[in-house]
Order: C-alpha cells, then sequence, then structure tokens
C-alpha cells in the first residue's frame, strides 16, 4: 500500500534529478560558448562608437559620481578610449544613446540604440558629434525634433563628464539649485539651510540680490556672497565695501514697506493687484496671455502670472513668473531667471528689446505684452495719485 | 524476418503512418516553420533528435515509470532533451537558433513525441521504440520538407535562400504566409491520401482512450473505451 503512494513520488523525483544532472552537465559545456557570442554580439555595438576598438571591460558606475543619465561604462583594454551608454527622455522616455571617446576627449562615435521618439531625427544626431570635445560642442537641433536633440545633447554632456570621471576626475553633479544653496549656505556660516531669494521693491547700490532665511541674510555683492546673521554682522570675509553695500542693502530691506492700492476703474482686467513703497516704487502683479490663452494644440487655457517691480522713474527693478503652464520644454521657459531678468533695468522704451524664446513666439508675445501693461498701469496710476 | 520487421517499423512513420499528414500530429510546428527550406529541415532534424533520444529514455524505464505518474515523467523526459538541444544549438548554432526562435520550446509539447512515448515507447523494447522514432522524425522531416519546398519555391521564388531566376517573377506571396500555408497543408494531404488510397487505404488508427492522456478524467462521453478500428480522432 505505501510502497504504491511512495513510488511514483521517488521515480519522478529521480527522473527530475537526472535530467537536471544531464542539464547542468550541457550547461557546463555550452554556457562559456554562449556567452562568448553574446559578448561578441555587445562589443559589435561598442566597436561601432569607438572604432579602433578591441576588446571592453565593463567599469563599475554605481557610486562613482557619474552623471545619473550613464546607465554603463566600458573602458577599451587597449587604451583606445572609453564607451558610455546613456538613457535620457527626449520626447518620450528610454532614449538611449551610446557614446565613444578617445584618450583626447574627442567623440569618436555616437549611436542611438533604443527610442520611443516619434520623428526618428536620433538617427542622424550621432553623426554630428563626431570628432567634437567638450569645448567645441555646438550642435544645432534638428528642426522640429526639439526635445529629442536636446536630450541627446544632454546624454552627449553627460558622456564627457564621465569621460573626466572614468579618468580619475571628478564633476560637480549639482544642479544650479543646489550650488546656489550650498554656496549661500557657506556664506552664512549655515548648514542645511534653504534660502529664499527677496522680491526687490526698492532699487539696491551694488547689491543684484537679497536671499533669506530664518538664520540670516546673504548678499550677492558683485561676484561674491556677504553674509549678515540675524543681528546685522557680518559672516563672510569679505572687504570692507562689499559689506558696506551687503549692510546698507538690509536696511534698505527692512525699511521697505508696501501700501494696497485699490485699482481706478480704466484699468486692464489683466493688472491683479498693486502696491506702492515709501520710496515711490511699484509693485503689480499681472496675468498675460501666452499660449495657454491661445487656441493652440494643447493649450492649457491657463495665464501666466507675473510679478513686476517698476521704480519711480521708471525703470523695472524686479521681474518674476509666478505661475505658468504654458508647452513643456518650450514655452515653460518663461519660468526661467535666465529669461525674464532679461526685464530687468528696461524701462518704457526699452522693454521690447527683449528677444523671444526660441520656438515659444506667442508666450514671449504674450509676456512682453504684460510688461507693458505694467508701465501703462503705473503711468496710470500715478496720474490718478 | 526480424530485420524485415525492423524495417516495417521504420518505415511505417515515413508513409503509412506519417505523423503529419496521416495523424495529423505536431501540425502547429509544421505550418509556422516551413515558410522556407532550411528552418523547415531545422525543425525536422531538431524534432527527430528529441524524439529518437526520448523514445530510448522512456523504453527503458517503461518497466520503472508507474502508470500515474507516467505523463509527468515522460514531459520532464521530453523537456530535458529539448532544453539540451537548445543549449547546443544557442552554443553552436546560434543562427538556426535564432530562427527557430520559440518553436524550439515548443517541441515539448509537439504531439508527436508525446503521442509517440505514450502509443509506443512505453509498449516495445528500446531498440524498436529508436526505430520507430527515427522513422516518424524522417517522415515528419519530409513532410515539412515537401511543405516548405512548395511553399517557398512558389511563394518567395527561391528554395533554401537561393533564387531561382525565371520564377521571381511568378510569386505567389500569399503561400509563405499562414492563409497558404493552411492551403498547401491541406492539399499534400489530399495528394498523401490519393497516393496510399492504393496500398489497402490508410491504416486507420483509433485514438480512444488508451492513447488520450486524460483519459481517467472523462466519464461515459465520447471516448467511452472504444478501441474498435475504423475510428480515426485527430489530435493536434
Amino acid at each position: 500500500m505505501t510502497k504504491s503512494k511512495i513510488m511514483p513520488s521517488v521515480v519522478l523525483g529521480s527522473i527530475c534529478i537526472a535530467v537536471a544532472l544531464l542539464l547542468a552537465a550541457v550547461n557546463m559545456l555550452t554556457s562559456p560558448v554562449i556567452k562568448a557570442a553574446n559578448d561578441k554580439k555587445a562589443n559589435a555595438a561598442l566597436i561601432e562608437v569607438l572604432p579602433d576598438g578591441e576588446s571592453f571591460e565593463q567599469i563599475a558606475i554605481e557610486g562613482a559620481g557619474y552623471p545619473p543619465e550613464i546607465t554603463a561604462a566600458y573602458r577599451e583594454t587597449t587604451g583606445k578610449g572609453y564607451v558610455f551608454q546613456m538613457s535620457v527622455t527626449g520626447y518620450k522616455s528610454g532614449l538611449v544613446i551610446m557614446c565613444g571617446i578617445d584618450t583626447d576627449g574627442k567623440i569618436t562615435g555616437a549611436k542611438c540604440i533604443a527610442s520611443n521618439e516619434t520623428l526618428s531625427a536620433e538617427s542622424e544626431l550621432g553623426g554630428k558629434y563626431v570628432g567634437l570635445d567638450a569645448t567645441t560642442l555646438n550642435v544645432d537641433n534638428v528642426t522640429g525634433a526639439t526635445l529629442t536633440s536636446k536630450a541627446y545633447r544632454q546624454a552627449i554632456e553627460a558622456a564627457l563628464n564621465a569621460y573626466i570621471v572614468a579618468n580619475g576626475g571628478e564633476v560637480d553633479l549639482r544642479t544650479p539649485e543646489q550650488i546656489l544653496q550650498d554656496d549661500l549656505n557657506a556664506a552664512l556660516g549655515s548648514e542645511g539651510k534653504t534660502f529664499e531669494k527677496w522680491f526687490a521693491v526698492e532699487e539696491l547700490d551694488g547689491v543684484s540680490a537679497i536671499y533669506y532665511c530664518d538664520a540670516g541674510y546673504v548678499m550677492a555683492v558683485g561676484e561674491e556672497y556677504v553674509g549678515l546673521d540675524r543681528s546685522g554682522k557680518a559672516t563672510t570675509e569679505a572687504s570692507e565695501a562689499a559689506v558696506a553695500k551687503a549692510k546698507a542693502a538690509l536696511a534698505v530691506y527692512n525699511a521697505s514697506s508696501l501700501t494696497e492700492l485699490t485699482l481706478p476703474d480704466g484699468v486692464s482686467k489683466n493688472v491683479l493687484s498693486a502696491h506702492v513703497t515709501e520710496s515711490g516704487n511699484y509693485l503689480l502683479e499681472l496675468r498675460a496671455s501666452g499660449y495657454g490663452r491661445s487656441d493652440g494644440y494643447h493649450s492649457s487655457g491657463e495665464y501666466i502670472k507675473i510679478k513686476v517691480a517698476i521704480s519711480a522713474d521708471g525703470k523695472i527693478i524686479s521681474t518674476l513668473t509666478t505661475y505658468q503652464n504654458e508647452s513643456k520644454n518650450i514655452g515653460d521657459a518663461c519660468a526661467d531667471p535666465s529669461y525674464y531678468e532679461q526685464y530687468n533695468g528696461k524701462t518704457q522704451q526699452s522693454y521690447t528689446e527683449v528677444p523671444n524664446i526660441s520656438g515659444a513666439t506667442v508666450t514671449s508675445n504674450g509676456y512682453r505684452e504684460a510688461i507693458g501693461l505694467a508701465f501703462d498701469t503705473v503711468e496710470l496710476l500715478k496720474g490718478g495719485a | 524476418m526480424t530485420q524485415h520487421k525492423k524495417l516495417a517499423i521504420l518505415v511505417r512513420g515515413i508513409i503509412l503512418e506519417n505523423p503529419v499528414l496521416v495523424l495529423v500530429l505536431g501540425t502547429c510546428p509544421t505550418l509556422a516553420t516551413t515558410s522556407n527550406v532550411i528552418s523547415a529541415v531545422s525543425m525536422g532534424l531538431s524534432a527527430m533528435f528529441v524524439l529518437i533520444c526520448s523514445n530510448i529514455v522512456i523504453s527503458l524505464l517503461r518497466n520503472i515509470i508507474p502508470d500515474t505518474v507516467r505523463v509527468p515523467c515522460y514531459i520532464v523526459v521530453i523537456a530535458g532533451f529539448v532544453t539540451v538541444m537548445q543549449m547546443l544549438l544557442q552554443a553552436y548554432l546560434p543562427s538556426i537558433y535564432d530562427m527557430l526562435g520559440v518553436y524550439l520550446a515548443l517541441i515539448v509539447v509537439n504531439c508527436i513525441i508525446l503521442g509517440r512515448a505514450e502509443m509506443y515507447a512505453r509498449k516495445n523494447t528500446v531498440v524498436d521504440s529508436a526505430l520507430d522514432g527515427l522513422g516518424m522524425g524522417i517522415g515528419f522531416l519530409l513532410a515539412l520538407l515537401v511543405m516548405a519546398t512548395v511553399r517557398e519555391v512558389l511563394g518567395a521564388g527561391s528554395f533554401a535562400g537561393f533564387e531561382i531566376p525565371f520564377l521571381q517573377s511568378f510569386r505567389i506571396p500569399i503561400l509563405t504566409q499562414a492563409p497558404g500555408g493552411y492551403l498547401v497543408f491541406g492539399i499534400v494531404i489530399a495528394v498523401m491520401n490519393k497516393l496510399t488510397a492504393k496500398r489497402g487505404g490508410v491504416k486507420k488508427k483509433s485514438f480512444s482512450c488508451e492513447g488520450c492522456a486524460t483519459a481517467h478524467l472523462c466519464g461515459a462521453g465520447s471516448c467511452a473505451g472504444d478501441t474498435s478500428e475504423g475510428e480515426v480522432t485527430r489530435n493536434g
């Protein structure tokens, strides 16, 4: 009885073990051959971007300071250079690019090996980068494929940075925002504080920006940062002149006060609020009709919101985009300080000189109109005062 | 006499009981791999290798494997040989491995192999089983070759990748695709039936409960223990 119950399991189990042993033996025999063939196939892709290469070994990239876009790195074993594999997001994610760099830091080849992009622009971009290095990286975007081109460039830049790391160097992987916060903390002698930038409604002499946190202030005086603690004492080793400028700016900051104004009739609905300072400067909040308010494809239906401070003598002190929902990676550049700060220092006569964002004419025109409206409104408010 | 009998076992699988054209087993790889001659021959040879090896092993173990676990045991053996062949092909003939793709692994569930194990190998000696495997394998290979030749020559104007110049302008591309495959299959079976009619008709065989792997699950249903000749049940 028991025998008939155990025997089937025993027989089946024994057959399974025997087959497993046979498979293990065959695997031992064949897996080196299979691996060599697969390596050769993979090597073929590497040699395509580093033509002088013969054989490659993979380098470990975890925790070694490589840019985040790098997904694999290979050193050519006869000293011809490196190949890096990057994954970036263009129009869609999953754009995988391989780039070979020789011992002079020059790009020997770049090829896209996987992509979800829609226009196949990535297949023609690779060739444009051959022969360039970090100093000569000047490749035009493919018309109509801005996102893909930007992402491709981002990948190549990551490869060039990875080349530095692979050669034992170090690359600063911090974002510009992180670098700014680190520098501000260093100036104030603090750690881990998050600084906010003051939207200046007063003109400051020699100081381009005031940053504040609960531990104190940091003034951007020319090229350096000067920190002042809550009691107004300098925390940075700086020249007397710089410290004096910083302290003066702090005095202006502390003395500044805003009074809200009622908007008279006749003021456009696009002016959301108006304040005036004791010194006669105006702070206006406006909304701009950019791409979001146009009948464009995928337009959000929303306005751009802007803050502008105009001095008593008609010069823009500060500009800030407080809200936007323009097209991703095109019109949303209006939220970038490098765009809107171009308006700083402009007057009613010169503000039209600010160039449009490339590829975002509607957004830029809407923004410019709002700035013009700000000047007009200030005239109106002054007239009524 | 014995030699004649052995030869009969071998020849039976080629014509009278051709697994594809008469027994209609293994139709999936037949239709899938016969769009060109090279992949058809590769599939035929691969299946033959597995068929012979599994027939031999199952025949060797026929007195050891209990009835209750016989199907799992057969499958383990067959899967083992298929995996061995996959590894060998991947290592030494990677282009064939890539060409056969998923159909290589599907040999495990090829009805010809499990069917012959069930119908023949477990009831006969090792030599007879090996000969049966060889015969069935050759029959499978020849059937695939005939089909692939028709499909590739008439459908793509080439044979084993070599282009036939004057046929290039007279191709019938649908023959290399699924509908054409079925068409050719049906026609070849019809021709086969006609050719074997003279030999006293195709030997009809019953696949009733004895040959059915799920016999123990049926009740008094359609295959209720009917072992009479003249009843042909087709397996795919």
